[in-house]
């Protein structure tokens, strides 16, 4: 559990120190809270304070919530990047721990199990056969596995961060 | 009107083939021409490939877009998270030109080239823009006749509108617009903008998200709404399927959600079955009663 705490502590903070966060605009986020009351998930999960995050980050806290279910429980609704005066938004914040919790294995395993399947096929479910038969509905159109193999190979996208990375 | 490839997405044909059915009655009875073509991928889906990856996510929504254009397509869908990805990227690749040429680089090997001469709509955008709602009200055979329809427009559909541009980003109006030419009341209600939750749904944290959709649906039930009316799988299951999952445990909603396509079909003049209607969870009996009454 400590080298696990240890190597988490340790991505994170060469994380923060590479710049993917912006710490001024986080500063700022801190101060402006304009976004608040208009985010779901403030307004209806009372432990859901991304004001606490921002500040943990600025703090060099940050990597304490990679492993927490609340960096999941924005809903990447928008809401707060529309009106963001800096273009920047709790959404942004929270993409990034999620990114990184995820990259780290910290991510909830239905997002896990979904980031695999999704990597398999290049989509999210097959066509249901049954039903669409008996509906009438015509045959369902190919999807493009092959070219999203390619594209993963070009990328090498997917890759579980290794060690030494 | 050119013609345009249909993008289903991965949700509606794995778990919604009847959005796919209603969907498709609705464009035929309007004559909007489109196709189904070969070779899409996952859209791909926000917030699960953009956190794997991001050069994924851009490559793969980019590919998309690059195939139907090869085929000289505009790209149509329902689904407003397919819509936000498309439309956000196209927007992107449009106006961001070192962006294009990355994208293009990894494009070319699989001989494909983003240009920009199509565009990524939503079904509400052509029924609006292009069929208007002078022509869509010739078409009824039946009418909502004031039914109060409560409209979900879904985040996603107008967000974020530096890509999206086709409606306000917080207040919108044009699903509105729709449910009033099909003759319903569009209700006026204060959760009308909250999410609907379903993205708590796929993060292991259900019972959050059926607390936010449940604030939704006690409003809708104290307004007597008499269904609730989206354009989006995804906040159809967090109004149909977890409504039915809370209803198990007592809560007494029973709020019908009825798609846009699926209102106007019942009102081009088809019938429930036709439109695959018999497949929601949320009873929608009384509510169909309702329609047939006042059209008696």
């Amino acid at each position: 559990m400590n080298s696990l705490k240890s190597s988490i502590q340790e991505t994170a903070e060469r994380l923060i120190k590479r710049g993917d966060f912006d710490l001024e605009a986080i500063k700022r986020c801190i101060e402006c809270r304009g976004c608040e009351r208009d985010c779901p998930s403030f307004k209806t999960i009372r432990s859901y304070d991304p004001t606490r995050i921002c500040r943990d980050i600025v703090e060099g806290d940050g990597e304490n919530w990679l492993k927490s279910e609340t960096i999941w429980q924005c809903l990447e609704c928008h809401t707060c990047s529309e009106m963001c005066p800096q273009v920047y938004s709790w959404e942004k914040v929270m993409k990034t721990l999620k990114s990184k919790a995820l990259k780290i294995g910290l991510a909830p395993q239905m997002v896990t199990r979904g980031a695999e399947l999704f990597l398999k096929t290049g989509r999210l479910g097959e066509p249901r056969l049954p039903l669409r038969e008996e509906l009438g509905l015509p045959k369902a159109a190919d999807c493009g596995t092959g070219d999203f193999k390619k594209i993963v190979e070009i990328l090498g996208a997917g890759a579980k961060r290794s060690k030494s990375d | 009107m050119r013609e345009s490839a249909f993008f289903w997405g991965c949700t509606i044909q794995a778990r919604y083939p009847f959005f796919e059915k209603s969907t498709r009655v609705v464009l035929d009875s309007l004559s909007i021409p489109y196709c189904d073509i070969d070779g899409f991928t996952c859209c791909p889906e926000k917030s699960l490939v953009e956190t794997i990856d991001e050069k994924l996510y851009n490559a793969l929504a980019a590919r998309n877009i690059a195939l139907a254009e090869s085929r000289g397509m505009d790209m149509l869908m329902t689904c407003t998270g397919c819509y936000s990805t498309l439309k956000s990227a196209w927007s992107k690749l449009k106006t961001h030109q070192v962006e294009r040429r990355a994208t293009n680089n990894i494009l070319k090997e699989l001989n494909l080239e983003f240009k920009g001469t199509n565009s990524v709509r939503h079904i509400i955008e052509v029924f609006v823009h292009d069929i208007g709602l002078s022509k869509i009200k010739r078409k009824l055979k039946r009418s909502l006749s004031r039914l109060k329809i409560a409209v979900h427009n879904g985040c996603h559909l107008v967000r974020p509108s530096n890509a999206i541009n086709f409606d306000d980003p917080l207040k919108p109006v044009k699903f509105d617009w729709l449910i009033e030419a099909l003759g319903g009341v569009s209700l006026n209600y204060e959760t009308k903008m909250a999410c609907c939750g379903g993205y708590l749904d796929r993060v292991n944290q259900s019972e959050k998200g059926h607390a936010m959709a449940s604030e939704k649906l006690s409003e809708l039930s104290a307004l007597k709404a008499d269904a609730i009316s989206v354009v989006c799988p995804e906040c159809f299951k967090a109004f149909d399927n977890n409504q039915f999952l809370m209803q198990r445990k007592g809560a007494k909603f029973n709020i019908p959600v009825i798609s846009l396509q699926e209102l106007m079909g019942l009102c081009f003049g088809f019938e429930p079955e036709q439109l695959g209607i018999n497949h929601h969870r949320i009873d929608p009996s009384e509510f169909l009663k309702k329609f047939d009454s006042r059209n008696g």
